[in-house]
């Protein structure tokens, strides 16, 4: 079974400085400074695809793990990362200005289905829910449509059954659907319990990490031409800063009399 | 144009859900026609059981299993291009509205907090985008705004949004569709109940108390104005190293990081350990002697003072003026 | 070890302090037990070392004082702590039935003496709202850590600690003044504050590295500084990882030449990686300057600092804002520390530090050969590198960073089997080469079994001292001088 793991390699929003935050009229936030980390959610679903490949050891079903991945040269050391754990090709669709793909799930979606189309048919597709900084949560619905094939949503965990199938656990409200389900499927992946990809040794990195990683160019998977329904046209800083009001009195009594009345007693009532 | 509200009947929450929807068209929807409500469900009776709506008229989608992509079917069959369709907060809500519209080549915004209408007399002077809808992005740093180009223009929306009362009385069933396909990427499925959650997680009323509360004795306050406010009771790490409560209460980054809707904290002088563990909270009240306290630059509001003679207060203002939470309390 | 029972030891103890300030909490002991030194225990909730009888908040002097001549009296074992933030297991109760005497409660700031540039606080201040409090006022202790959210006065000079802006502003030691301790048979000695003396030895280094092993510091008086972030200049090149050896003779050009910058780093590749990702390519390597001060000399620090670096043709400027940026970002903060609790859960994988110094001519032979070694003689390494980040004008320190896999192994296991393993190769080479094998940490239990090699004969110095103020051996035992086994 062929399993296609997209994830997105994003910065680490908890190192960008307040005034990055907080300026007007911008149409993306200057993140280039801050460490790369893999997008959480597609960070599960890699992680998700090497625990089912271990769950495979001893079946009858052989699993062959890609990854792909839009962005620039830098994201070619995650591809190497999954080498070195264990997926047999990594993929690069080469975009250097990523502000681009940022609000983007249209182009992104197009770009991932013609490479299933057109280059590497694949039996399902993972990849997290939304990312970190884009927040659009919608690449992986919006590729069940462009492939036509089925879309489970906030899955948590894949096991091994055979060639064609694999049971699927998902969460829904109230707990968890365990399904059987038949491939194709594109799989989307939210808050899973293994949210954190295993580590590879430096010895693994030396052996296995050094292969080329495919690089694709966004024009010849027709992303260029795959054009946004919504657009961007504004970004706004949140001001976030709690102002204290420090509540006055004349007694301890008066005052909590004050914080029912003014702060709590509606609050309360809302829940 | 027109708007639709598209309900989960699946859920358990299908009240406040509608309530959500009905909050949000009353705030940015004023003035446009709404048609019927469409509600996909197991059984209509599972919605119109509640005795309330939020639309004169409703279509109902039934299903046994509920399937995306058999009520994307029937849901898409129905459109019509320019019409706005407000789903609500939940997944399903949201796979729906993006797979809605790039089926009916449309467009579709997930979790929107806000809507903004064209300006009358602008709608096409290509300056102004039509309909545009606000959402958080960049991980909660940032609210974007975006242009919706097409229609029929889907939109789900944000968790925790402004909520009106729902009408009394049924939806008057406008029509009934059953889907009867099969799924047939699915063999088998089986649902099992999530195990009982943390409730420090889950609590929306948080009463920690750290330090300032001085000896265990005085824990027995925060438990009884705890109780009084439907509130879980959780301590900073100095607190739970004075074993004052149980490890499992300690909020902080050895322990529990929550997000409830209001937070109050009693003695609690705000080392960032704890502050992290309390920074998501909606609303934060500090009870704290020091007014110099970190705490007290953190916090929403601020009560320079004694916790004791607060909550005492506090507990005798929540028991007499709520009866909503009268009926359980065992307040003195 | 105590002669009297458990039983007895809290009874004592509330007869002293009363029931309140004595905590007999199972949890609250087994976590009194360790420190960070122990940090894959800890995450797996497994406790290899004696549970203490007690842990006991002290809220003046006298308490303390009180407390210690009781288990003087008794040969109890007691452990002073304030922040609970040590990673080199000087907090762990090494003997049955210890008493771990916490200095939390004692968080007063008792004056800020803008005039002679000085502040005077208890113990138990955490140093995070001592300097976010002066800088409201335009001052700073200078004292930057990364410990710093946690970290408590007490503690910090217990442990002779040391920040990121050492390079202007010194270590600990640098700023101290005066200080209060208590020694184990109750006597409480006070140290004036006075701008410098010459009336014998310093006897405040007596106290100050003494990690809890000869007194229970109760107060201490810090040196103020001007906080003038504004006028902050950044500098940067980065070089191949191939080129340490002249990353390590930059740093040293810059301190022969007499500037002052407040941090001085060199990060080899595979830590800078951790940090610069975002720009820096693999396998380059980095330097990093900051000039603080006031506004006309940190302009020419720059220059200066510039010109000396532009004979280097392999080093390659970077852009100042990168540099400025990452700083401004860098929050290791309590996030960081919840989160890595649940990595490690997750991925099995660990991130340690061990932080040692050496002069200008050993300090790369240091750096290269323990990484080497362990790299050849380790198992399931996912990182190893380090980076020099406290430069002096006779040498710098290397700051060791090390990741792995736990493989196989069972919680109480780990330690022996990779970072002891580990620490002993790090100390070996210090040894081999001349280094100091402790660098900002405190030596702590991890280390204590290395002080006669790190000592030599001046460890009869030591020695001395802890038999003087501690005859009946009850302070920390196994810190600074390890236990006999």
């Amino acid at each position: 079974m062929k399993i296609l793991g997209c994830f997105k390699v994003v910065p680490d929003l908890d190192l960008i400085v307040e005034e990055d935050w907080n300026k007007k009229n911008q149409s993306y936030v200057d993140t280039g400074y801050a460490k790369l980390v893999w997008n959480c959610f597609d960070e599960g679903a890699l992680e998700m695809m090497l625990r089912l490949s271990d769950l495979s050891e001893g079946l009858n079903v052989v699993y062959k793990l890609s990854a792909l991945t839009i962005g620039r040269q830098k994201t070619e050391g995650f591809l190497k990362t999954l080498y070195a754990l264990g997926f047999s090709e990594g993929v690069r669709i080469c975009v250097e200005t990523e502000e681009d793909i940022l609000f983007s799930p249209e182009m992104v979606s197009e770009g991932i289905a013609n490479y299933v189309k057109k280059v590497e048919e694949q039996d399902v597709i993972i990849t997290g829910i939304q990312s970190s900084d884009g927040s659009n949560k919608k690449t992986p619905y919006l590729l069940a449509e462009k492939l036509e094939w089925p879309c489970i949503t906030q899955v948590v965990g894949m096991e091994p059954m055979d060639e064609d199938h694999l049971q699927v656990t998902a969460q829904v409200p109230g707990g968890y659907m365990v399904r059987q389900v038949k491939t194709p499927c594109v799989l989307a992946v939210g808050n899973a319990p293994c949210a954190y990809l295993r580590i590879p040794t430096l010895k693994d990195k030396m052996k296995l990490g050094k292969r080329p990683v495919t690089q694709l160019m966004p024009e010849e998977l027709g992303m260029v031409e795959a054009g946004e329904s919504v657009q961007l046209i504004g970004l706004n800083p949140i001001d976030r800063k709690r102002n204290t009001v420090i509540i006055e009195g004349d007694s301890p009594e008066e005052k909590a009399r004050h914080l029912y009345e003014k702060y709590l007693k509606g609050r309360l009532s809302m829940l | 144009m027109r708007y639709h509200f598209v309900v989960n009947g699946y859920t358990e929450d299908v009240q406040s859900q509608m309530e959500e929807q009905k909050g949000f068209a009353q705030k940015y929807l004023a003035g446009m026609e709404q048609k019927e409500a469409i509600i996909y469900c197991r059984n209509s009776e599972d919605v119109q059981k509640i005795q309330a709506h939020h639309a004169k008229e409703a279509v109902f989608i039934k299903s046994k299993e509920y399937v995306p992509e058999h009520i994307l079917q029937v849901l898409c069959s129905q459109a019509g291009t320019e019409e706005l369709y407000i789903f609500g907060s939940d997944d399903s809500g949201m796979e729906l509205a993006v797979r809605m519209a790039a089926r009916l080549l449309g467009s579709s915004v997930t979790e929107a907090e806000k809507l903004y209408l064209p300006v009358k007399g602008q709608e096409n002077s290509g300056k102004n985008h039509g309909i545009s809808v606000s959402k958080m992005v960049y991980a909660n740093h940032m609210e974007g705004i975006f242009a919706m180009k097409r229609g029929p223009y889907c939109i789900s929306l944000a968790r925790g949004g402004e909520w009106q009362e729902l009408t009394p009385g049924m939806f008057c069933v406008k029509e009934e569709m059953i889907c009867e396909n099969q799924a047939d990427h699915i063999l088998s499925q089986k649902f099992y109940p999530e195990a009982s959650e943390d409730s420090l997680g889950h609590a929306k009323v948080i009463l920690a108390a750290g330090r300032g509360v001085k000896n265990k004795e005085n824990m027995t306050v925060i438990d009884e104005t705890a109780k009084c406010l439907g509130a879980e009771v959780a301590v900073s790490r100095p607190a739970a190293m004075n074993a004052w409560k149980p490890m499992n209460r300690l909020i902080g980054v050895s322990g529990a990081m929550v997000g409830p809707e209001i937070c109050i904290t009693a003695g609690v002088s705000g080392a960032a350990a704890f502050y992290a563990g309390i920074e998501k909270s909606k609303f934060i009240a500090a009870i704290n002697t020091d007014e110099n306290a970190p705490i007290m630059k953190m916090a929403d509001v601020a009560v320079v003072d004694d916790f004791l003679p607060v909550l005492e207060e506090l507990k005798k203002l929540v028991t007499t003026k709520n009866p909503m939470v009268i009926s359980y309390t065992i307040c003195k | 070890m105590a002669i009297i029972s458990r039983e007895q030891i809290v009874e004592g103890l509330v007869k002293i302090l009363g029931e309140e300030q004595v905590i007999t909490d199972e949890q609250v002991l087994k976590e009194s037990s360790l420190d960070r030194y122990r940090k894959y225990e800890q995450v797996c909730e497994v406790y290899t070392q004696p549970i203490p009888a007690a842990v006991v908040y002290v809220k003046d002097t006298q308490e303390v004082a009180d407390v210690l001549a009781f288990a003087n009296e008794n040969e109890i074992n007691v452990v002073p702590r304030t922040g609970h933030s040590a990673i080199e297991g000087g907090l762990e109760t090494a003997l049955k039935d210890s008493v771990v005497i916490d200095g939390s409660t004692m968080n007063k700031v008792i004056k800020v003496d803008e005039y002679n540039m000085q502040v005077t606080c208890q113990c138990g201040v955490p140093l995070q709202e001592l300097d976010d409090m002066l800088r409201e006022r335009g001052y700073t202790t200078g004292h930057s850590p990364q410990s710093k959210p946690l970290a408590q006065i007490g503690g910090l000079v217990a442990t002779r600690s040391i920040g990121q802006f050492s390079t202007l502003y010194g270590g600990i030691e640098d700023m101290i003044v005066g200080m209060e301790a208590v020694f184990p048979n109750g006597k409480i000695c006070r140290i004036k504050n006075v701008p410098r003396r010459a009336a014998g030895p310093d006897i405040r280094h007596i106290i100050c590295g003494n990690e809890g092993a000869i007194c229970f510091i109760t107060e201490v008086t810090l040196k103020l500084f001007k906080w003038q972030p504004e006028n902050n200049r950044y500098i940067g090149y980065k070089l191949d990882d191939e080129h340490m050896k002249l990353g390590f003779d930059c740093l040293r050009e810059v301190m022969v030449e007499g500037y002052r910058p407040s941090f001085a780093r060199l990060y080899d590749a595979a830590d800078a990686q951790q940090h610069f990702s975002a720009w820096l390519e693999e396998g380059k390597a980095i330097l990093i300057w900051m000039a603080e001060g006031p506004a006309n000399i940190t302009p020419a620090m720059e220059e200066g600092i510039k010109k000396l670096m532009s004979k280097h043709p392999e080093l390659e400027e970077v852009d100042p804002a990168l540099i400025e940026k990452w700083y401004s970002g860098l929050n290791w903060g309590p996030e960081e520390i919840a989160q890595e609790k649940e990595e490690i859960r997750a991925t099995q994988n660990i991130g340690i530090t061990t932080e040692v110094s050496g002069s200008w001519d050993n300090i790369y032979e240091i750096y290269k050969t323990a990484c080497d070694r362990i790299l050849e003689e380790v198992p399931d390494m996912t990182l190893m590198g380090g980076h020099s980040s406290h430069s002096y004008i006779n040498g710098t320190n290397m700051y060791f960073v090390y990741y792995y896999n736990i493989v196989d192994c069972a919680p109480e296991e780990e330690i022996n089997k990779y970072h002891d393993r580990i620490n002993q190769i790090i100390c070996e080479q210090v040894i081999k080469y001349g280094g100091s094998i402790v660098h900002h940490h405190g030596l702590g239990k991890a280390r204590a079994k290395y002080v006669t090699q790190e000592y030599g004969s001046s460890y009869y110095m030591l020695k001395t001292l802890k038999q003087a103020f501690d005859p009946n051996g009850i302070m920390n035992m196994g810190t600074l001088i390890p236990l006999r086994k």
